[in-house]
């Protein structure tokens, strides 16, 4: 058989193919060359504020440069990588916990799957908006059942507060994505063959030496992928922080804490840093940032894709 | 050292389905007894019973003198060999034989020689690094054994363990788990649907159909001497015939008869029968090698005349589909007989061998 797709079906994939790729080549393969264009270059003194892309100076590696010695840059990398310590870990015992729950023969076990993978289906600004109420002091939801059991929430509410604003983000996040690492590992869980653990039983291991030995290594590829993505969302981590932070709580990013003489906020994550960077039109280094955050990310996943290997 | 004794053990599922009713057996010190039947009908519910993998409804579960039902699996000292082997996929061969001592803290160098040693009785020596999704069927078999050997437990459990198998290896297998049966003079309890297994490997058969068990004997005597009508036709390979027939009585014979044929049963098994328990109808169960060509033979008053519908060819010999008035029977034949299809030839039975069921209990009422 020949095995060379002839011109006529490479023309008729091409054209299934177009949709997508224009869409592809408008709204990310052109953003991704120009920012990389753009990381190279610098707005100056004697730029054309009305059309400040085109006048842009040529500025080398100065923008990658300035991020290296930008105490924020280093700050915002920094509490990502706490923000992924916060919420990874949590995450996947978590979704594990209730995975765990749901395998066995739990009444209403398929209204609990649904009910708790619902919260991955709304937006994060949404459920950030609500929690935002519901952790409000005085008059919010968790303050109101506190004070049936004679406890109330700080006075300047968790989001506020320098110490617990950050660890108050990753906890609402891990409850909103809860469900979806829970689908993963009820699935994997379910794909375990039960002679399995009748062969366990008989070998003699109790519940716990159940899991340790035998379900935990088991979805080891699970736990693996759980990590990658949730570092990938770490870096990617916006909206939460938008939606939950704002200048109402101690300011964008904030509250704000005294960092090296330099004021920071303590939810200025990476994504947000980013954001603050593009807000004072700096589109150069905004580029060379992106870049960075990109070559962190892809570093991880080769790591990753390496780690799986090794396993297979 | 164990002996156990299985007193009336019954299980009732929730739905109040009743998979085993009211099994009684005992098993002596180191026999090998198989569980037989057809699929369904409760035989891997019983041993799952006995490994403590399904809960007890009724009856009791002895071991050594002391009752096990509420006991766990780990703690009853037994081990099993699951069909589908049930192996750690994530660990090694040698993992997969340590886990259970392990998880008991033998000392590591004591469980290195027993999986050794182990390994060196199944001939796994060279794949103990190596994970089960490398071997072939037949060694992800011999490594469940392994995992099982090496607990040294009291009773070993098989859950069709050969099924998986492709039928060379099955009968390679079979002899294997005998020879490792005298060997390591251990108390086996195995169950298949495969008759051949059955008689091949046991000390003692226990027949199980519809949860209830029908006979528990020694092979030979199970072929023998079946219970009833389903053991009759359920052992022995191919099947026996069976032929409605009515029973009259005629100085010192019985006269059996169908529109199929005569029988005339007389002597030895004509006074072992109690002649006031026959009804008016019986079952007369013929195995297919009591059957033979009459060869000019006219005087035997057991002979009858039937046409050739079929011949299978073994090589050592032949089974011939005989059709007779409405009836079909199967007869094993010498190979060397020259039967034509479609022809009718005289043949005659053994009817010293012959059996009689009751057509509405089945029982046999013939007891030799």
């Amino acid at each position: 058989m020949n095995n060379k797709p002839n011109l006529q079906e490479s023309i008729i994939s091409y054209l299934f193919l177009t949709p997508f790729l224009v869409v592809f080549t408008v709204f990310l393969g052109y953003p991704m060359l120009y920012s990389l264009y753009l990381s190279f270059r610098s707005t100056s003194f004697s730029t054309d504020w009305y059309n400040i892309f085109n006048s842009m100076e040529f500025v080398g590696l100065a923008n990658y440069q300035s991020l290296l010695f930008d105490t924020r840059f280093w700050w915002s990398l920094s509490l990502t990588l706490l923000y992924a310590v916060l919420t990874i870990p949590s995450s996947i015992a978590l979704g594990l916990w209730l995975a765990l729950l749901l395998n066995n023969k739990l009444k209403g076990a398929a209204f609990f799957r649904s009910a708790f993978y619902l919260p991955n289906i709304l937006d994060m600004y949404v459920v950030g908006t609500i929690w935002v109420l519901i952790l409000s002091p005085n008059y919010g939801l968790l303050d109101i059942l506190l004070s049936k059991i004679g406890l109330h929430l700080p006075q300047s509410g968790l989001l506020a507060n320098p110490y617990t604003a950050l660890a108050t983000i990753a906890t609402v996040v891990v409850l909103k994505g809860a469900g979806f690492g829970m689908i993963l590992f009820l699935s994997a869980i379910q794909n375990i063959s039960e002679s399995i653990y009748e062969a366990a039983d008989i070998d003699g291991a109790n519940w716990w030496q159940k899991l340790r030995y035998i379900t935990l290594p088991l979805l080891k590829p699970i736990i693996l992928f759980m990590i990658i993505t949730g570092t990938m969302s770490a870096l990617n981590a916006f909206t939460e922080v938008y939606a939950m932070a704002s200048s109402k709580y101690g300011g964008f990013g904030g509250p704000y804490i005294q960092f090296q003489g330099e004021s920071v906020g303590v939810t200025s994550l990476s994504g947000l840093y980013l954001y603050q960077l593009f807000e004072r039109a700096e589109y150069g280094k905004t580029a060379a940032f992106s870049y960075l955050l990109m070559i962190i990310a892809l570093i991880i996943s080769f790591a990753n894709a390496k780690l799986l290997k090794v396993e297979k | 050292m164990a002996q156990l004794e299985i007193k009336n053990l019954t299980k009732i599922y929730d739905g109040g389905v009743c998979a085993v009713n009211s099994a009684c057996f005992d098993v002596a010190d180191k026999e090998f007894v198989v569980l037989v039947g057809p699929s369904g009908c409760g035989k891997s519910t019983l041993l799952r019973m006995i490994a403590g993998l399904e809960s007890i409804s009724k009856g009791d579960l002895i071991i050594d003198g002391k009752r096990v039902n509420d006991l766990p699996s780990k703690d009853r000292d037994i081990a099993m060999v699951f069909q589908n082997y049930a192996l750690y996929p994530h660990l090694t061969v040698y993992e997969n034989m340590a886990f259970s001592l392990k998880l008991r803290n033998y000392p590591s160098s004591e469980i290195k020689s027993r999986v050794e040693e182990a390994a060196k009785i199944l001939g796994l020596t060279g794949y103990l690094a190596r994970k089960p999704k490398a071997l072939s069927g037949g060694q992800r078999q011999r490594v469940a054994v392994g995992r099982a050997i090496v607990r040294r437990p009291k009773v070993f459990l098989f859950d069709e363990p050969l099924s998986n198998l492709d039928a060379k290896m099955r009968v390679q297998t079979r002899v294997e788990l005998v020879k490792l049966h005298r060997q390591l003079q251990a108390t086996m309890i195995y169950v298949t649907h495969d008759q051949v297994e059955a008689m091949t490997m046991a000390d003692k058969i226990v027949v199980v159909k519809g949860g209830e068990i029908q006979q528990v004997a020694p092979p030979l005597k199970l072929y023998k001497n079946p219970a009833n009508k389903f053991v009759a036709g359920f052992i022995g390979s191919p099947a026996m015939n069976f032929i409605n027939c009515k029973v009259a009585k005629e100085n010192n014979q019985l006269v059996l008869s169908s529109t199929a044929l005569t029988a005339h049963l007389m002597g030895e098994i004509f006074s072992a029968l109690n002649l006031s328990s026959l009804p008016p109808e019986v079952v007369l169960g013929i195995r297919p090698e009591d059957i033979s060509l009459a060869n000019g033979q006219t005087q035997d008053k057991n002979i009858f005349s039937a046409t050739v519908e079929l011949i299978e060819q073994m090589g050592n010999e032949i089974f011939a589909q005989l059709s007779l008035a409405n009836q079909e029977i199967t007869a094993r034949l010498p190979a060397d007989i020259k039967l034509t299809i479609g022809e009718k030839f005289q043949f005659i039975f053994n009817i010293e061998k012959c059996h009689l069921f009751d057509p509405s209990s089945e029982k046999s009422f013939i007891n030799k």
